[in-house]
């Protein structure tokens, strides 16, 4: 029986069957029979989750754009499904040709959250493949791996064969080309790895020995001679040639961003000292507006989306925003078709760009300060004033909107209990700023809505020597805020810690991590961004039981020259220049935006010439 | 304004679009072909579709209808053609036409049942003894909760055939305002007569019919 046989008989078992069979407009399917390189790309989360990400959708359209190399989606099967497929012997399989993953010749993991590690080693398993890399011998099916948790991939090492650093538009090809050499010439897996470490970008983590002190900090790291001694991330220098997609799938099921994408600028200006994103993927390039304009026309033709997402870090620090609004509803309001800029800050967002959002969009507005006081935006360097805070809610109010959220962090570096506290202060101006507008639309009220993440040190960023809060001053600090809250015209939202402590772990971890991952996997951990099957104590519990620490790894302030797990990988940013900002963080010191001054990073070198011609 | 009624298809993969997500689907399709559909007025207008007796999640059917209006004129063949050029796999537009019957006239549904039971040898003749019983009591889930009723009367069975260890059924079931049996009503009652699983089920709806038998069209 063919799987598609076998899934006649379960599909009608299990919620929402549309996820499983593939079968959706645009979708790619090739002869597998004539193809040189077959890429599973497996996105270790439900089809909903995946299907939504830019990334995948970018390097599908990549990689079936060449006419002898095909690229097959797999998401993780939801747990009704997996005990089905169990139950019938019915292999992980992609939703193009329902065939096997284990028959692909790779087999590609996007790396988007810490937490989705133990699903990758359960796709893997599902898909029959030994989830050692060790324990994999031949040269197919190699197991690879991208995405931002690629920064620090140390975790993972035991498991995926080899990891891409930074963006995969070109590395990607470059991989697949060398794969298909191989493959024709009959290289040994070993042979072909030797080969894939000397492409820019390609990190393999086998042939990188790591050496511990007695305290479990990092006393080296050797390379194999045939390994860089530490390899460079990829970029797209001229952004505005980069691929393109010109067609998405369209989902038969809905799924969470169910609407056209396109990048306007990747990178970003700001330098955040809490963000990851501000930092490993820099240096800051934009799109012409033409080319997002094209880009734009074309999606929506192919994919009949009425809604456009205009994607990046930070839209409104895109340079010719207004222009590209004003090109994009010459034409979008007429098709009826929705523009959104999901990520605006409150420091240029002027009463034009409302008028222009409003036109297309009229849900609620969100922001993020970040944090509740000014002292610790300047220590985080987030450089909005809470002038800029209120004037934006002004603006809003004005322009008829009626509910704001506010996204905020409890436990960054320095805080204090009146930080946490000033969140609440923050959302209360917020709301007077709605009852002190003389002609505010009667009987409506407002509604602000608070939503205060845990804050997790991450690699490449200033934080990066950071400890996390300890669960107690967590707990204390949430229940701060709650207590601080006076009204209930505010609305207030906070993570759970248990979740964030074990990302803190994984974030910043090394190598010993691995045994850890694999023995929770087979005590059942799976899903662990999803509340109904997170486990804490199995983990809390399994981390101690490899004679490891959580509060290693998350909650210790860590020297100025440990070696970090992930220092052998170049993200262009150079730990000097974070060990400056960390200090200036201390010091409630702000370092202007790129467009303002180059602070000198270190990701300019990627461009072989100043960001902005300022430098 | 023109109505059009937009006869399709909905099988294979295509079966496993509910209808809601359906209604998403259909409106993309719309958009991607180009065609003039009218959108209705008011805070949130949205492309006019209706769909008359949309088949269950999971079941086939070859007689879907969608009536849309179109703001110009568009020949019922370029239509069909636009529309199957950007669908999905597993639908697939038969006809467009002028609607002549209002979807509330629409009494009964022919259904062509392909059943699996494990571990039942000569299913058919187990079929025709369950068949010739006076009463075939099945519980049936309302909002009002459970009540039993009696499928027997309802059900004109027109062909009974096996074939590499599958029966086919033909059946003909009321479907529509006044009633409705679900065809997996009788066959899970038939299970439980045969004292086996259901293993493997398809159900594939193939004609609709007016409450005198004429074809919905």
């Amino acid at each position: 029986m063919d799987i598609s046989q076998q899934l006649e008989q379960i599909l009608m078992q299990v919620q929402k069957p549309g996820r499983y069979i593939g079968g959706e407009v645009n979708s790619v399917k090739k002869d597998l029979s004539k193809m040189d390189v077959k890429f599973a790309f497996c996105f270790p989360d439900t089809y909903e989750v995946g299907m939504s990400h830019l990334g995948m959708k970018i390097l599908y359209s990549l990689i079936n754009a060449q006419d002898n190399m095909c690229c097959e989606r797999v998401f993780a099967p939801w747990v009704d499904m997996e005990e089905q497929m169990r139950a019938h012997g019915i292999p992980l399989y992609t939703l193009e040709n329902l065939e096997p993953v284990a028959n692909f010749d790779i087999v590609g993991f996007t790396l988007q959250y810490e937490m989705s590690y133990t699903n990758v080693l359960n796709m893997l398993d599902l898909a029959k493949i030994p989830v050692r890399a060790c324990e994999r011998d031949s040269l197919a099916p190699l197991v690879v791996a991208g995405g931002p948790c690629a920064c620090n991939p140390e975790p993972l090492a035991d498991f995926i064969d080899l990891f891409m650093l930074g963006e995969g538009e070109e590395v990607m090809l470059e991989l697949l080309e060398a794969y298909s050499v191989a493959k024709r010439e009959g290289f040994s897996k070993a042979e072909f790895l030797k080969r894939a470490a000397k492409i820019e970008g390609v990190y393999v983590p086998s042939l990188y020995q790591v050496q511990y002190h007695e305290d479990g900090t990092i006393r080296e790291v050797i390379n194999d001679p045939e390994a860089p001694a530490v390899v460079k991330k990829r970029i797209i220098r001229d952004f505005d040639k980069v691929f393109t997609p010109e067609s998405f799938i369209v989902p038969n099921i809905e799924v969470v961003h169910d609407r056209a994408m396109v990048e306007v600028l990747r990178g970003c200006i700001r330098g955040c000292r809490f963000c990851q994103a501000g930092f490993i993927y820099r240096p800051l390039r934009e799109k012409k507006p033409g080319t997002i304009d094209r880009d734009c026309k074309s999606l929506c033709d192919t994919t009949g989306y009425d809604e456009i997402s205009l994607s990046s870090l930070s839209t409104s620090d895109y340079s010719k925003l207004e222009e590209l609004m004003d090109t994009l509803l010459s034409w979008s309001e007429k098709g009826r078709v929705n523009l959104s800029l999901p990520s605006l800050r409150v420091d240029n967002f002027s009463e034009s760009l409302l008028e222009k959002i409003k036109r297309v969009r009229k849900s609620g507005l969100t922001f993020a300060p970040e944090a509740g006081t000014q002292r610790l935006r300047d220590a985080i360097n987030k450089n909005v004033t809470e002038e800029e805070v209120l004037d934006t809610a002004l603006t809003a109010f004005q322009g008829g909107y009626t509910a704001m959220k506010l996204y905020f962090m409890i436990g960054l570096p320095t805080e204090t209990m009146e930080d946490v506290a000033g969140i609440a202060e923050l959302a209360q101006k917020v709301v007077d700023t709605f009852y002190h507008m003389p002609n505010r639309p009667k009987g409506k009220g407002v509604t602000v809505t608070v939503s205060a993440s845990t804050f997790v040190p991450k690699p490449f960023t200033p934080f990066q020597w950071d400890a996390q809060d300890t669960f107690e001053t967590v707990l204390e600090k949430q229940h701060h805020l709650v207590s601080s809250i006076r009204t209930k015209k505010i609305n207030a939202k906070y993570h759970d810690m248990k979740v964030s402590r074990i990302e803190a772990v994984f974030a910043r971890g090394d190598r010993r991590l691995g045994e850890v991952l694999y023995r929770a996997w087979k005590k059942g951990c799976k899903f662990d961004g999803w509340d109904e099957y997170y486990r804490y104590d199995t983990w809390v519990e399994t981390i101690k039981e490899c004679g490891l620490d959580p509060d290693f790894y998350a909650a210790r302030v860590r020297e100025k020259d440990e070696i970090f797990p992930w220092d052998h990988l170049d993200y262009a940013v150079d730990k000097s220049f974070l060990w400056k900002e960390r200090e200036k963080a201390y010091a409630s010191k702000t370092t202007p935006h790129c467009r303002q001054q180059c602070a000198g990073c270190g990701a300019n070198r990627l461009m072989g010439g100043p960001c902005f011609g300022n430098c | 304004m023109e109505t059009v009624r937009v006869f399709y298809q909905k099988t294979g993969r295509g079966k496993y679009i509910s209808h809601l997500d359906m209604t998403r689907c259909m409106k993309r399709a719309l958009r991607r072909a180009g065609i003039p559909v009218w959108y209705t007025e008011g805070f949130n207008p949205h492309v006019y579709m209706t769909f008359a007796l949309p088949i269950s999640l999971g079941f086939e059917s070859l007689c879907e209808t969608m009536d849309i209006r179109l703001t110009q004129p568009m020949p019922y063949e370029e239509i069909k053609e636009r529309l199957n050029r950007v669908l999905p796999e597993g639908i697939f537009v038969t006809k467009c036409a002028e609607p002549v019957k209002k979807a509330n006239m629409i009494a009964y549904s022919r259904y062509v049942l392909d059943v699996r039971l494990s571990g039942c040898a000569q299913s058919k003749e187990v079929f025709e003894r369950f068949f010739a019983q006076p009463q075939i009591l099945v519980m049936k889930k309302s909002k009002r909760g459970e009540k039993q009723v009696d499928l027997r009367p309802d059900i004109n069975l027109e062909t009974v055939e096996e074939s590499g260890g599958a029966l086919q059924l033909t059946v003909l079931l009321p479907s529509g305002n006044e009633k409705t049996v679900n065809p997996m009503l009788l066959l899970g009652a038939f299970a439980e007569y045969a004292n086996c699983p259901l293993d493997r089920v398809s159900v594939s709806r193939t004609a609709v019919y007016t409450a005198d038998f004429e074809p919905f069209c």
